[in-house]
């Protein structure tokens, strides 16, 4: 076992120093020029002035003001709303089928739901065109200001939508843990209502698999780029894409300023992290006391049955705004002709997509060729280092909880790291190794994100498979490699497959990562969409939306069709 | 008996110590070819943590004293996979990828393919499984499961057999059956076996090993 142990912190320490270390690096790389400091540019001044810059910058209150409040109102209103799902409909007839179609909501990318849904809600939108003009008594679109609104609504709303089912999935996989319907059994026979029991008893042994997802997407809400730039405020727009338009302009004196901007984003999410961990903490102490208080007398109301309606109403308008969002794309696509307040096209056409067709083609296959590599660079090297884990794992017995905590903090670190706050130290230190816009430097870029998500997604599965299986193949085979090969990965073969898919979507969904590396020599799906988005023809713009939902659909679909096909005669698996 | 043959398998004043505390007491143990010993004990005396230690599977936490000597070659040294040591647990492990035969050829050695599936059918029909071989593993009850697990550790010519209480999960009639299929195949394959139980009607000889005594003793209390 020792051989194992050696390879797997070899592996780890490998990994870490690819890509942990690497954000580390970058986050150095955008700190000196944040403090003057940036010799390509002749910059070499120690001084805080780029940061008082930044503070004074007549854009910069407004745009912090807008950033914070869509993120906290998204994070704390999708987290909310979630865990009220979770204790409405737990055991209800909806529930399994929560859990069966959760990640095909998940599957859809942010950038192509949130294009969709400014087709729906923005003045000339399909509602607004569905109510129009016998209802609203539009015959022109209204000169509301509803997509790209000063206070970030739209992108609240669009974030919140994407996030509810994120963390509905991390609530079933938090519950896959204990024994949830025997808890609400014991706690109903001890005279606790349902709700009291889900909070005191469920809620509490979920939180701490809940609190990871939590933070990395309050991290995410601050520093989102994309979806901010198509759906958030313009003028000024949010925080991170404010950065990301200094770090992109003409001037490069605006590089400082840009850096700056970065390193304070990341002291926002710092403190903002740090603020929610006190608030646990302070919510413990308080809540501590109650926790223990014994149990309300349960009043017998209609409320229950009410709010579990609601509830499966919330749960209906998360499913159609999706399906909506698909299909508004999907007829813009084919329309040609489309007056307002008509309901539907006045006349098709297949014309924009062979249009998009012809621009297609580079960034699509940019995006599968990058997409593949770093999928199945991220599944070799976590089904390596989990592979050694779990052989060294499964002879522990104790000890090993904290060491794995931290490990999983790293995992999770260029996920609670806003991007933008480390890709341009990134960039700087590609450029001085001659290695921007390099597929290489790509893939590995993408990795930095691949990765976690990856892990995420097979540590659970491996750490669980019964390690028996592999010592009684090597006892047989008289071969460690066999054994891998021939029984370990054809057992384990639907979960990687699956993590293949996840990973490739991650990849797929990269936006800033490509920007920032690909030095404008690779464009991909997702970068074409966003800058379509913005200016181009709406029927383009919902072709090129569609093709970025679609392309990892496709690998979701294959990856869960090869395995399906493959074991079609093994009812074990 | 026991003097005429030769002692194929020996465990010489052998320990396991899990942080400087004996598991059980020292034992020493001589088995001859085709000899079935039982090893009994309370829950938690280490009866499987034995069986893990000859096997080559247990943890780095478990400190090993004494020798494991099968054939006349020292074990405790060798990686598990080239102990030739088959183990069977009350949990079938069959694969459940592969077919009835792909579980039985993936423990065959090497060799000439319609040999090797001739074994595999020679194997089946000896357990009343003939043309079971294009069988999902999951369509088969648990004593066809148990027997097919059985065969496959067999093909893999092993030395010594560990049986970790491989009866448990079946229910009496099927115990009753498995364990005469398990006590046959000991017998014709002519190895030692080493068996790990709490049920009394294991023992063959009225006689079992004590492990918390590091003894034998008679079903009816007596020592041997």
């Amino acid at each position: 076992m020792r051989a194992a142990n050696y390879k797997l912190i070899l592996v780890s320490l490998g990994a870490a120093v690819l890509f942990i270390l690497p954000v580390l690096a970058g986050l150095l790389g955008t700190w000196l020029p944040a403090l003057g400091y940036l010799p390509s540019i002749g910059a070499r001044q120690i001084s805080i002035a780029p940061v008082l810059a930044v503070l004074s910058h007549p854009s910069s209150y407004s745009s912090i003001q807008a950033t914070l409040s869509s993120a906290l109102l998204a994070t704390a209103g999708a987290f909310f709303i979630s865990q009220w799902l979770c204790m409405q409909l737990y055991g209800s007839d909806s529930w399994s089928w929560i859990k069966r179609s959760i990640a095909l909501l998940l599957a859809v990318p942010h950038l192509a739901f949130g294009i969709g849904f400014a087709f729906l809600i923005s003045p000339s939108g399909w509602i607004m065109r569905l109510l129009s003009p016998d209802l609203s008594g539009f015959n022109v679109p209204p000169d509301w200001l509803i997509i790209n609104d000063s206070y970030a609504l739209s992108l609240t709303l669009v974030l919140i939508l994407k996030e509810v089912p994120f963390f509905l999935l991390m609530s079933v996989a938090a519950m896959g843990s204990f024994d949830v319907a025997k808890t609400l059994q014991v706690a109903a026979s001890l005279g606790y209502s349902r709700s009291q029991a889900w909070l005191k008893l469920v809620f509490v042994q979920m939180y701490p698999q809940l609190r990871l997802p939590l933070y990395a997407v309050l991290s995410y809400s601050l520093s989102v780029v994309d979806l901010s730039i198509i759906l958030g405020p313009t003028a000024p727009p949010t925080f991170a894409v404010l950065i990301n338009q200094w770090y992109g302009d003409a001037d490069t004196d605006f590089r400082l300023l840009g850096a700056a901007g970065a390193s304070l984003l990341l002291l926002m999410v710092t403190v903002l992290l740090g603020l929610l961990f006190a608030l646990e903490k302070l919510c413990c102490k308080l809540f501590s006391k109650w926790l223990l208080a014994g149990p309300k007398k349960p009043v017998l109301s209609p409320v229950a049955s009410v709010s579990r309606g609601i509830a499966k109403v919330t749960l209906v308008g998360l499913w159609v705004s999706t399906i909506l969002a698909l299909a508004v794309l999907l007829v813009w696509s084919f329309a040609r002709q489309w007056r307002f307040p008509s309901a539907l096209p006045s006349k098709w056409s297949l014309k924009y997509w062979q249009l998009s067709w012809q621009q297609l083609g580079e960034p699509l296959l940019n995006t599968a060729l990058v997409g593949f590599c770093s999928a199945a660079i991220a599944v070799s090297i976590v089904v390596a280092i989990l592979h050694w884990q779990s052989q060294r794992n499964s002879f522990v017995t104790h000890g090993t909880s904290s060491s794995s905590q931290l490990l999983l903090w790293l995992i999770y670190l260029p996920m609670l790291v806003p991007q933008v706050s480390f890709l341009f130290g990134i960039q700087v230190l590609l450029v001085g190794l001659a290695l921007e816009g390099k597929l290489v430097s790509l893939v590995w870029a993408h990795l930095i994100f691949v990765l976690p998500y990856c892990y995420l997604t097979l540590a659970k599965v491996f750490l669980q498979f019964d390690n028996r299986f592999m010592q009684q193949a090597m006892i047989l085979s008289q071969s460690r490699w066999k054994s891998f090969w021939m029984i370990k990965m054809p057992m384990l073969f639907t979960p990687i497959a699956f993590s293949f898919a996840i990973s490739f979507s991650v990849s797929v969904s990269q936006y800033l990562a490509t920007l920032y590396v690909a030095g404008g020599r690779f464009d991909t799906i997702t970068t074409q969409t966003v800058a379509l988005a913005s200016g181009a023809d709406d029927r383009i713009s919902a072709s090129f939306a569609l093709w970025q939902f679609c392309l990892p659909l496709l690998v979701f679909v294959t990856a869960i069709a090869i395995p399906q096909f493959c074991f079609r005669r093994r009812k074990g698996l | 008996m026991r003097q005429t043959n030769p002692i194929v398998f020996e465990l010489q004043k052998f320990q396991l110590r899990l942080d400087g505390v004996a598991v059980f007491p020292e034992i020493s143990i001589q088995l001859t070819a085709g000899e079935l010993l039982v090893v009994m004990g309370p829950s938690g005396c280490g009866k499987s943590s034995l069986l893990a230690a000859i096997a080559g599977s247990s943890g780095s936490e478990f400190e090993l004293y004494g020798k494991v000597i099968l054939q006349g070659r020292q074990l405790c040294d060798l990686p598990m996979e080239r102990r030739q040591i088959a183990i069977v647990y009350q949990d079938d492990l069959l694969f459940p990828h592969l077919d009835v035969a792909g579980n039985l050829l993936f423990a065959l050695a090497r060799g000439n393919a319609q040999e090797r599936m001739h074994s595999v059918k020679r194997a089946l029909a000896s357990a009343g499984l003939a043309g079971f071989e294009k069988r999902d593993v999951a369509t088969l009850s648990g004593g066809q499961r148990a027997r097919v697990s059985l065969l496959r550790s067999l093909l893999a010519k092993p030395k010594l057999l560990l049986l970790d209480e491989p009866f448990s999960r079946l229910d009496a009639a099927l115990r009753q059956d498995f364990r005469q299929f398990v006590y046959s195949q000991i017998e014709s394959m002519n190895i030692p076996a080493l068996m790990v139980s709490h049920d009394r009607q294991d023992c063959p000889n009225s006689q079992f090993y004590a492990l918390q005594d590091a003894q034998m003793q008679m079903l009816n209390g007596g020592y041997v």
